[in-house]
C-alpha cells in the first residue's frame, strides 16, 4: 500500500496565500497567452496555416491552467482539512 | 476532486513534452529539409501515462469516498507517473537537437539551446523550492518566446525558405550543368569516332584517286575534318575542367622540350601565313621544372595558335622568362629560391581586341567582332580552356590589345625549380641537339662483343638495337624471361639487359633462374636491369635484388652506351670508331622472332617534326631522344601501332576478369611505350591506372579505362593516318 500512495493532510489555505503561491505561474500565462495571441495574429495576417509551435503554447497554456488550478483548489474547498 | 486535477496536471505535463518533442522534431525536419517521424515509443509512452493515471483515478476515488481519507501517489508510483514519461520526452527532444547539432546554424543552435537551458532550470528550480510559488512553466514560456522571436517570426520563415529555394535553385542548376557537361563529353567521344573513320576513308581517296576534282574535295573534307576533331577535343578538355576531372599531371620536366615542340607545331601552323615566327627564352631560366608538361603545352600551345589564326601579316613573338616573385603590397618582390614564377608572353601584330570585349575574352563558346572573323575557325574555348588551366596551376593571365595593331597575352604560373641549371641560349642549345644527332658516331666500337636484350615490347628492343646499332655489338634479343632462359644456357654473353616487369616471369625471378642454371654459361655474366622505377634510390634497390646496375626506361642513348661500355670486357671494345659504321640492322641483331628490317615509311626530320606539331599532347624531342633518329621512332611508331590492337584486347580481357595484377602489367607497357614515342599525355594516363592497379583501386580503373583505351586507338589512328602505315602494315601482315 505504501508504495503507491500515502494519506496526506491538505492545509487550508486563505485566498491570499493561494494567489500568491500560483501568482508566478499566472503571470507566466500571461505572457503565455500574450505570445499566442502575437503568433496568431502574425499567423491570420500572412495567412498561413496553423502553426505546430501555436499548439504548444496551447499545451503549455492549458498546463498552466491546470496546475494553478490544482494548488488554488484547497482554497476555495470547504472540504476539511483531513479526511 | 484534488485527486483528478492532480491527475489531470500530470497528464497535462506529459502531453506538454510530447509536444515539445514534437515541435523539436518539426522544426527539425523543417530547417534541415528532412521527414522523420516521432518513434511509437513516445506516442506509447503517453497513452501508458494516461492508462496509469485513469487506474489511479480507478483506485483512488472509491478509495477516497470509502474511507474518508484524502490520499495521493507516492515513492515510485509517484515517480513513473510524474517525471519518467516526460524526463524521456524532454530527453528524446534534447538528443534530436544534439545530433543534428552541426547542421543548424548557430542562431538556431544558440535559440533551441537557451529554451531547453530555461525550461529545465525552471522545473529544477521547482523541485528545488517544493510546492509554491508554481514557477515551473513559467520558464518554458520564456523559452518559448526566445523561439519564437528567433526563428520563428515570419520574416525568418520566409528567409529560409527562400534560402532553400536558392539552394534548390543551385542545386538543380548544377545537375543541370553537370548533365550538360557529361552530355557534351559523351557526344564528342561519340563523334570523334565516326570522324576518324571519315578521315581514314578519305586518306584513301587521297592515296588512290588521280582525278584533280576528287582530291580537291577530299583535300576539303580533311582540312573540316581536321577543324571539326580540334574542336571536339576542345570540348571534350572543357568539360573534363568544367566537371572537375582533369588531374594535374606534375612530373619533372624539361622547359625547353616544351618551347621546341611548340615551335615546331607553330612553323607547320604558321606555313600558309607569311609571318614571322619569334622564339626568346630568357638564358637564365631553369630548364628542369615541375609541372604538368602536357598541359604547359597546351597553354602556350593555344596561345600560340590564337596569335597565327588572328594575325594576317607582321610577326608572332613567343618569350619565355622569369617574372619577379608576387610580394605583399608595398614591399619588394621576394626572391625566394626552390620555384620561378614563369612569364610566357605572346606577341602579335594581328587584328587586336577592342577594350569592350577584352572582359569577354575568356568566357566559353564566345567570338566577337565576327563580320571580320566570320572566315576563322574555332568553337571559342580555346581561351577558355587555358584560363581554366592556369587557373587550376595556380597562375594568372593578363591581356593587352591595340584594336588593329595587335594584342600581348601573358601567362604567369608559379613553377617548382627541380634543378637550377639555366636553359642557356635557346637557339644554340636547338641547334647543338639538332647537329649532334646528325653527326652522332659512337664512342666505342665492339664487334666481338655479345649481349642480349630482354624485354616483352618489341619497341623498346627495336630501340635498344638501333642504339647499340653503331657500336657493332652482335644483340640477341628475347621478349620473355623463359626466351631468355633458353638464350643464357648455352650461349655465353658479355651483358644482359632485363626488363623488371613482364608478364609471366619477371625480371627478378628470371635473373635468379640465370644465376642458378646447372652448367649455365651466364651465371657471372652482368645483368643490368631495365625499369622505369626512378624514385629514390632505384639503383641500391637493384643492387640489392641481384643486378649488376641499374637503366631507366626510357632508354637514353648516351646511358645505355656508357653502361655497355662499362661492363663489356675491355679487351673487347675498340677506340678506333670507322668513318662509316654498319647501318644495316640484320648484320649484328639476331631477334628471337627472326625479323630483319621492317618496311616503313621514311619521313623526314622536319615531316616528323610537323607531324607531332599537329597534337599539342606529343613532345618530339622526347621521342626523339629516346628513339635516336627519326627512322627507329618511325619503326618503334609501327610497332607501336601494331601491338596496339592485342594489347587494347588484352587489357579489357584481364580487366573483365578482374586479373588486377596482370592488368597493371600490360598499362605499365602502354605507359612505357607511349612515353617512347612522345606520347606523354597517354603515358600520364597510363602512369596514373598503373598506380590504381598496385593499389587494387579498381573503381577508379574501372572509370578512366575506356577513356584511355579510346585515346590509345585514336593515337594509332591517328599515326597510321599521318604516317601512311596501312599500306605498311597490311605488306607486313601478308608477309608474316
Amino acid at each position: 500500500m505504501d508504495i503507491w500512495f500515502e494519506q496526506v493532510t491538505i492545509e487550508k489555505l486563505s485566498l491570499s496565500a493561494a494567489f500568491q503561491n500560483i501568482e508566478v505561474s499566472v503571470v507566466a500565462m500571461l505572457f503565455n497567452f500574450l505570445l499566442l495571441m502575437i503568433v496568431e495574429t502574425q499567423r491570420i495576417r500572412q495567412r498561413q496555416e496553423p502553426m505546430v509551435f501555436s499548439f504548444v503554447l496551447g499545451a503549455i497554456l492549458f498546463a498552466n491552467a491546470m496546475t494553478c488550478l490544482y494548488v488554488f483548489w484547497p482554497a476555495r474547498t470547504s472540504e476539511p482539512e483531513t479526511r | 476532486m484534488i485527486c483528478i486535477l492532480q491527475a489531470l496536471t500530470l497528464m497535462c505535463n506529459t502531453i506538454v513534452s510530447y509536444m515539445f518533442a514534437a515541435y523539436v522534431l518539426y522544426f527539425l525536419n523543417r530547417t534541415l529539409r528532412e521527414s522523420s517521424r516521432m518513434p511509437f515509443i513516445n506516442r506509447a509512452v503517453v497513452v501508458l501515462e494516461a492508462v496509469l493515471l485513469t487506474g489511479w483515478l480507478i483506485y483512488a476515488v472509491p478509495y477516497i469516498r470509502r474511507t474518508n481519507t484524502l490520499i495521493r501517489p507516492t515513492g515510485l508510483f509517484y515517480i513513473l507517473i510524474a517525471f519518467v514519461v516526460q524526463v524521456w520526452l524532454m530527453l528524446y527532444a534534447l538528443i534530436l537537437i544534439f545530433r543534428k547539432r552541426e547542421l543548424l546554424g548557430s542562431r538556431a543552435q544558440i535559440t533551441v539551446f537557451t529554451t531547453f537551458f530555461l525550461t529545465i532550470a525552471a522545473v529544477l528550480i521547482q523541485a528545488v523550492i517544493g510546492r509554491a510559488p508554481v514557477i515551473n512553466y513559467l520558464g518554458a514560456t520564456f523559452g518559448m518566446f526566445v523561439f519564437y522571436f528567433n526563428v520563428e517570426t515570419p520574416d525568418y520563415i520566409r528567409l529560409t525558405e527562400t534560402m532553400q529555394e536558392l539552394e534548390d535553385a543551385k542545386r538543380e542548376s548544377d545537375i543541370a550543368s553537370e548533365s550538360k557537361s557529361s552530355f557534351l563529353a559523351n557526344m564528342s567521344h561519340e563523334i570523334r569516332t565516326p570522324i576518324n573513320a571519315v578521315l581514314g576513308m578519305n586518306e584513301l581517296i587521297l592515296r588512290e584517286s588521280r582525278d584533280e576534282t576528287v582530291l580537291g574535295y577530299a583535300g576539303n573534307i580533311e582540312r573540316a575534318g581536321n577543324n571539326l576533331l580540334a574542336i571536339i577535343n576542345d570540348i571534350l578538355d572543357y568539360s573534363r575542367i568544367e566537371s572537375g576531372r582533369l588531374d594535374l599531371n606534375e612530373q619533372p620536366y624539361n622547359l625547353s622540350s616544351v618551347i621546341n615542340d611548340v615551335h615546331s607545331m607553330i612553323l607547320f601552323r604558321a606555313a600558309g601565313k607569311q609571318l614571322e615566327i619569334g622564339i626568346r627564352v630568357n638564358p637564365q631560366i631553369p630548364d628542369v621544372l615541375l609541372g604538368d608538361e602536357v598541359r604547359i603545352r597546351q597553354i602556350v600551345t593555344n596561345l600560340m595558335n590564337n596569335a597565327v589564326k588572328y594575325t594576317n601579316e607582321g610577326e608572332v613573338v613567343l618569350e619565355v622568362g622569369m617574372a619577379p616573385h608576387p610580394s605583399p603590397a608595398g614591399e619588394a618582390p621576394v626572391q625566394e629560391e626552390g620555384w620561378i614564377l614563369l612569364e610566357i608572353t605572346v606577341r602579335d601584330t594581328g587584328i587586336g581586341i577592342r577594350k569592350e570585349d577584352l572582359e569577354k575574352l575568356f568566357r566559353k563558346f564566345e567570338r566577337f567582332d565576327m563580320k571580320r572573323n566570320n572566315t576563322i575557325e574555332g568553337a571559342g574555348l580555346g581561351l577558355a580552356i587555358t584560363n581554366n588551366l592556369v587557373d587550376l596551376m595556380g597562375g594568372t593571365i593578363e591581356v593587352e590589345s591595340a584594336y588593329g595593331e595587335g594584342s600581348v597575352f601573358t601567362v604567369r604560373i608559379p613553377q617548382p625549380v627541380v634543378n637550377p641549371a639555366p636553359i642557356g641560349n635557346f637557339e644554340d642549345a636547338f641547334r647543338r641537339s639538332a647537329s649532334r644527332r646528325t653527326d652522332y658516331r659512337p664512342s666505342f666500337v665492339a664487334p666481338a662483343a655479345r649481349l642480349l636484350v630482354v624485354d616483352d615490347s618489341d619497341m623498346n628492343l627495336i630501340v635498344a638495337k638501333k642504339i647499340l646499332e653503331p657500336t657493332r655489338v652482335l644483340i640477341d634479343t628475347a621478349m620473355s624471361g623463359l626466351k631468355a632462359l633458353a638464350m643464357t644456357q648455352d650461349t655465353p654473353y658479355d651483358l644482359i639487359f632485363l626488363d623488371q616487369r613482364m608478364p609471366g616471369m619477371d625480371g627478378e625471378e628470371t635473373l635468379r633462374y640465370i644465376r642458378n642454371q646447372a652448367e649455365g654459361v651466364n651465371r657471372e655474366t652482368p645483368v643490368i636491369c631495365l625499369t622505369a622505377d626512378a624514385v629514390g634510390d632505384a639503383r641500391g634497390r637493384y643492387v640489392q635484388k641481384g643486378f649488376t646496375d641499374y637503366l631507366s626506361k626510357p632508354v637514353d642513348g648516351e646511358a645505355i652506351e656508357q653502361i655497355v661500355r662499362q661492363y663489356l670486357p675491355a679487351e673487347k671494345i675498340s677506340e678506333e670508331v670507322p668513318e662509316e659504321v654498319p647501318s644495316a640492322q640484320h648484320d649484328t641483331v639476331r631477334g628471337e622472332d627472326g625479323r630483319g628490317k621492317k618496311d616503313v615509311p621514311k619521313l623526314t626530320e622536319k615531316a616528323m617534326r610537323s607531324l607531332y606539331g599537329k597534337d599539342s599532347s606529343l613532345s618530339f624531342r622526347n621521342a626523339l631522344n629516346n628513339c635516336v633518329d627519326t627512322e627507329t621512332l618511325q619503326e618503334v611508331i609501327l610497332e607501336f601501332c601494331r601491338e596496339a590492337p592485342g594489347m587494347i584486347a588484352e587489357i579489357e580481357a584481364f580487366l573483365k576478369e578482374d586479373q588486377i595484377r596482370d592488368y597493371t602489367v600490360r598499362i605499365h607497357r602502354v605507359k612505357s611505350s607511349s612515353r617512347t614515342i612522345g606520347a606523354m599525355q597517354l603515358s600520364e594516363d597510363a602512369r596514373f591506372l598503373e598506380e590504381c592497379g598496385e593499389r587494387n583501386d579498381t573503381d577508379a580503373i574501372r572509370e578512366k579505362t575506356p577513356q584511355l583505351i579510346e585515346d590509345y586507338r585514336a593515337l594509332c589512328a591517328f599515326f597510321e593516318k599521318e604516317l601512311k602505315l596501312s599500306d605498311a602494315l597490311d605488306r607486313e601482315e601478308k608477309r608474316s
